[in-house]
């Protein structure tokens, strides 16, 4: 097995239990978690180990990873959206992993993005939550895209001095 | 025979979540504490009282957590809404219920279940690796996790250090495995 196959399951991992771990319920039948801060960093981690097809491997960890935490913790309705949200999120962190400065941020950020979007029109259309119900759940999102690229990057910066060591 | 196996074990899962999950038994708070009662109890026989205490602890906090902001929800009327108490609750039930069931319908997916599979040993290896990774995310008793806790101060580096680390290992001695096996068929 190579090692970015291995990386790929250990963060695929990493990021369903930290999504799992503190969770603060939404208007929605959804909840608010942290795991952003593990998409945006295995995003960038995968993205670092690889330059092919590293926008999959991204993806990959983060979209099936967050997934699961869905299945797991008893919000299975959730598991596609987020499997697309959180996986085009990592895919696009992953991306950036390899460039410099300002591609770099605009990428992280498109990640960030694309999530609240991809949420904001799957809740939209969903019968239960609807459009008020979508409309609601924008800030939290920004909120947790915001804190997870803050944290994916400190964890990211912080991951590379140890690799380094 | 271990293909009909696992597509039980999907159906059953499936089953499970369109039922209770996702489907008519959500709101029903007494179905859903009755499954709960259940899926503990078949944990209890699966494994033992220890094993299903340690995992009700595990999953304390997520429930805690859930709990204490429907709680503030509740008392906050946030949006406006009367029902966060009830929806919590729910939450509060479902959450573990959900988890105890996947994990002991999961038990019964053996290692030999994967390796008598009919598939590449490729893709064996990488089943098996998969299954280890997830017990490991576990936080397994005796693992050196908690030291890696202690050195790197966070948790998310420490968790994937540890598991790649693990993952990495298991790897290596099953190929050599599977290797010296080849060669001593041939």
């Amino acid at each position: 097995m190579k090692n970015i196959k291995i990386a790929f399951i250990a963060l695929m991992v990493v990021v369903a239990l930290i999504t799992l771990f503190i969770r603060i319920p939404l208007p929605s039948r959804g909840y608010f978690n942290f795991g952003d801060v593990a998409v945006v960093f295995s995003g960038l981690v995968l993205g670092s180990l690889t330059q092919k097809r590293n926008f999959w491997w991204g993806a990959g960890a983060g979209g099936i990873g967050s997934a699961l935490a869905d299945i797991l913790g008893g919000f299975f309705m959730f598991a596609p959206i987020t499997l697309v949200a959180k996986g085009v999120e990592g895919g696009l962190c992953a991306l950036a992993s390899g460039r410099q400065k300002f591609s770099r941020w605009l990428l992280i950020l498109l990640g960030g993005a694309a999530m609240v979007a991809c949420y904001f029109i799957a809740e939209a259309l969903m019968p239960n939550i609807g459009l008020q119900g979508a409309v609601s759940e924008i800030l939290p999102n920004l909120i947790q895209a915001g804190g997870g690229i803050a944290g994916g990057l400190l964890a990211f910066t912080a991951y590379k001095k140890i690799v380094k060591d | 025979m271990v293909v009909l196996k696992l597509g039980i074990i999907l159906v059953l899962i499936l089953s499970f979540f369109w039922l209770f999950v996702f489907g008519p038994f959500y709101d029903h708070i007494a179905t859903q504490l009755v499954v709960l009662i259940g899926v503990i109890g078949w944990n209890m026989l699966r494994f033992s009282l220890r094993e299903t205490i340690s995992l009700l602890k595990f999953c304390f906090p997520f429930v805690f957590t859930l709990f204490l902001f429907g709680l503030i929800f509740h008392f906050t009327r946030l949006l406006g809404r009367q029902d966060w108490l009830e929806d919590t609750f729910i939450k509060c039930i479902v959450f573990p219920s959900s988890l105890v069931f996947l994990k002991v319908l999961l038990s019964y997916i053996t290692y030999l279940d994967i390796l008598n599979l009919p598939i590449s040993m490729k893709k064996r290896v990488d089943l098996i690796t998969i299954k280890s990774a997830f017990s490991k995310g576990g936080l397994e008793s005796g693992s050196n996790i908690k030291y890696r806790l202690k050195k790197y101060a966070c948790l998310m580096i420490a968790l994937y250090l540890y598991l790649y680390e693990e993952i990495e290992n298991s790897n290596r001695l099953l190929r050599n495995r599977y290797q010296h096996l080849h060669e001593a068929n041939k």
